[in-house]
C-alpha cells in the first residue's frame, strides 16, 4: 500500500474523492482511516469521503469503507457529524447507519445519545434496520444509550 | 481394543497417531509436544493410491507454528522454508507462522506425484518473542485424499449465517443467490460445489479468524464435517471494519480451530442501502469464490505491493498497478476488483496452474 499513499499524498491538490475510492477498493485493505485522513486537512477529507460513501456504488465496500472512516471523525467535524444523523435516519443508508451505531461508544455521550435516539426513531419503522441497530444500542456502554433499546 | 492400538500405531510408523476415515479422507490425529529445538518432528506414512496430503498443526495459543520442512520418502527436501521465503513468492501459508499452519502437498504439478512411504515434516513451535519453544503442546492432523484426476473434483461447503443475519430475508435471498452463481463459476473449473446451510443465533459480533471469535470459529468448524469448508455470513467483521471476506488461512486447516472457517460480511457486501442489487450479488459469488480459492491453496497472483507474487510458473510477474490491471483484471484472485459506475469487471477466469493448486488440495476430493 506505500505506493499508494505516496501516489495519494501528491494529489492533495485534487479532488479526493477518486483517489480514496481506489484507496479502499482492494478486498483485504480494509478501511485504513489513518492513511485516508492523512490525504489532506479535514476540510478537504472529509467531504470527499461523504460523497465517497453516497455516490460510489461498486464495490459495495468503498461506501461502507468510507462511512466507517468518517464515523471515526463525527467528534471533531460538523460535517461527519451531520452525515451521521443523516446515516442513522435514512433507510436508503441504513448499512452506514449501523456503522456508525458501531462507532457510539467512542463517542461523548451528550454526542452518542441524540444519534441513538434518531436510529430507535428509525427502528420502529424499519425491521431491517431495527434488527441490527437495537442489539447494539443494548450493548452500549453509554447507559442513556443502553436504556434506549428497552424504553417502550 | 489393544490390536486397534497396535494398528493406529502402525500406520502411523511408531508415532502415536489416531487412524481413522472422514468423508472419504484418511485421517491421522495426535497431540504432540515440541522437542527440545522447539519443534514438531512429524513421521507419516502415505499409502498407495493417496495423491495429496494436507497436515494441519494448531498450538496451544498463544504459541503459534511454522512449517520448516518436508521430506519424502527418498528423504529428498520437497518443502524448505529458507528458500521458499529467499524468493519473495508466496507457495504456502505453511511458510508463514500463525496460530494455525497448514502445509498441503503437492501444491503444483511441478510438485510430482505423492509417493508411497514414510514423509517427514518438521513444524517449528514460536512463542510471542518469535522464539523456537520446547515443550509446547499442538493438537495435529494429517488428512490424505485418493483422488488421481486433478482436472474435476467436489468442494463442500457449510454456509452458517451468524447471529441476525439469520432472519434478514435479503442477506439470505442474497447469499443463496450468490451461492448459485458460485457454484456456476466454480464449475468452469471443473469443481463441483455442494452447498448446505446453518445458522448460529448465539451471537452478533464475530471477528475475523486467527485474530478474535476463536471460541465460535472452534466450534462452528467442528459441526461441519471433515473437509467441508465452514463460511461464516456476519453482520460485520468487528475488529476488521470493511473487510469483506477473511479466510482463516492458505490452505484452511484441516481440523477444528480459531481459523477453520471463512467470513464474509453482509454489511460490506451489501452497501450503504443493506440491499443486495444484482451487480452485487455477482460480486459476492465471486467474493465467495475468492475467499474460499484462499482456503483450498491460492495466494493472489500479485499482492498490492507489487513487489510480491505467488509461487505459480503462468502467473506472469508484474509490477506496478497499470500492468498488472492489465494481465489480471479478469482473474479470479486478483487483490483489487476492477469497477466503474455500477459496475465492475466480472473476475472469473483463473490460469491452468491456478486450477491445478485447487485440484491437488485436499479441500477438493
Amino acid at each position: 500500500m506505500i505506493w499508494l499513499i505516496a501516489l495519494l499524498a501528491t494529489a492533495q491538490a485534487e479532488p479526493l474523492t477518486p483517489d480514496i475510492t481506489t484507496a479502499l477498493t482492494p478486498r483485504h485493505t480494509g478501511a485504513n482511516c489513518d492513511a485516508i485522513h492523512a490525504l489532506g486537512p479535514l476540510s478537504s477529507v472529509v467531504p470527499a469521503l461523504v460523497e465517497t460513501a453516497e455516490t460510489v456504488a461498486m464495490p459495495p465496500w468503498v461506501g461502507t469503507r468510507a462511512a466507517h472512516c468518517v464515523s471515526e471523525l463525527i467528534s471533531v467535524d460538523t460535517l461527519a457529524h451531520d452525515a451521521a444523523i443523516r446515516w442513522v435516519s435514512d433507510d436508503t443508508r441504513a448499512g452506514y447507519g449501523l456503522i456508525i451505531l458501531d462507532n457510539l461508544d467512542s463517542l461523548p455521550t451528550d454526542q452518542a445519545l441524540p444519534l441513538a435516539r434518531l436510529a430507535q426513531q428509525h427502528a420502529s419503522s424499519s425491521q431491517s434496520f431495527g434488527r441490527y441497530a437495537l442489539p447494539k444500542l443494548e450493548r452500549s456502554l453509554h447507559p442513556a444509550v443502553q436504556a434506549l433499546s428497552v424504553a417502550p | 481394543m489393544r490390536y486397534l492400538w497396535l494398528l493406529a500405531l502402525v500406520a502411523g510408523c511408531g508415532q502415536d497417531w489416531t487412524e481413522s476415515e472422514s468423508s472419504g479422507l484418511r485421517l491421522l490425529d495426535a497431540t504432540r509436544t515440541s522437542n527440545l529445538n522447539g519443534q514438531h518432528r512429524l513421521r507419516f506414512d502415505v499409502l498407495d493410491g493417496e495423491t495429496a496430503f494436507l497436515v494441519s498443526v494448531d498450538p496451544t495459543s498463544p504459541q503459534r507454528a511454522v512449517f520448516l520442512e518436508a521430506k519424502n520418502p527418498d528423504q529428498q527436501t520437497v518443502f524448505d522454508i529458507e528458500p521458499v521465503s529467499e524468493t519473495g513468492r508466496r507457495l504456502t501459508g505453511g511458510q508463514f507462522t500463525l496460530s494455525t499452519v497448514s502445509l498441503n502437498w503437492p501444491i503444483r504439478e511441478q510438485d510430482g506425484a505423492l509417493t508411497t512411504g514414510q514423509w517427514h515434516t518438521d513444524v517449528g513451535a514460536i512463542n510471542a518473542e518469535d522464539q523456537f519453544d520446547a515443550g509446547v503442546n499442538s493438537i495435529i492432523r494429517v488428512a490424505f485424499k485418493q483422488d488421481s484426476d486433478f482436472t474435476a473434483g467436489d468442494v463442500h461447503a457449510r454456509v452458517v449465517y451468524v447471529g441476525s443475519v439469520g432472519q434478514d430475508d435479503e442477506v439470505v435471498r442474497a447469499t443463496e443467490a450468490a451461492v448459485g452463481q458460485w457454484q456456476g463459476l466454480y464449475a468452469n473449473f471443473g469443481l463441483d460445489l455442494t452447498v448446505r446451510y446453518d445458522t448460529n443465533p448465539t451471537t452478533d459480533s464475530v471477528g475475523a479468524p486467527g485474530e478474535s471469535s476463536g471460541a465460535l470459529f472452534q466450534q462452528l468448524s467442528s459441526e461441519s464435517d471433515v473437509g467441508e469448508v465452514t463460511v461464516v455470513i456476519a453482520e460485520r467483521i468487528a475488529d476488521n471494519p470493511g473487510i469483506q471476506g477473511f479466510a482463516g488461512g492458505v490452505p484452511g486447516p484441516i481440523l477444528p480451530s480459531d481459523r477453520s472457517v471463512m467470513v464474509l460480511s453482509a454489511i460490506d457486501n451489501g452497501g450503504g442501502d443493506l440491499q443486495f442489487s444484482n451487480a452485487e450479488i455477482r460480486l459476492l459469488a465471486e467474493t465467495m469464490a475468492h475467499e474460499v480459492g484462499h482456503f483450498i491453496g491460492l495466494f493472489h497472483p500479485v499482492e498490492l505491493t507489487f513487489d510480491t507474487w505467488d509461487a505459480l510458473d503462468d502467473t506472469p510477474e508484474c509490477s506496478n498497478q497499470t500492468a498488472c490491471i492489465n494481465v489480471y483484471s479478469r482473474n479470479l484472485m486478483f487483490p483489487v476488483p476492477v469497477c466503474s459506475g455500477t459496475t465492475c469487471t466480472p473476475q472469473t477466469e483463473m490460469t491452468p496452474a491456478q486450477r491445478g493448486v485447487m485440484h491437488r488440495s485436499v479441500w477438493v476430493n
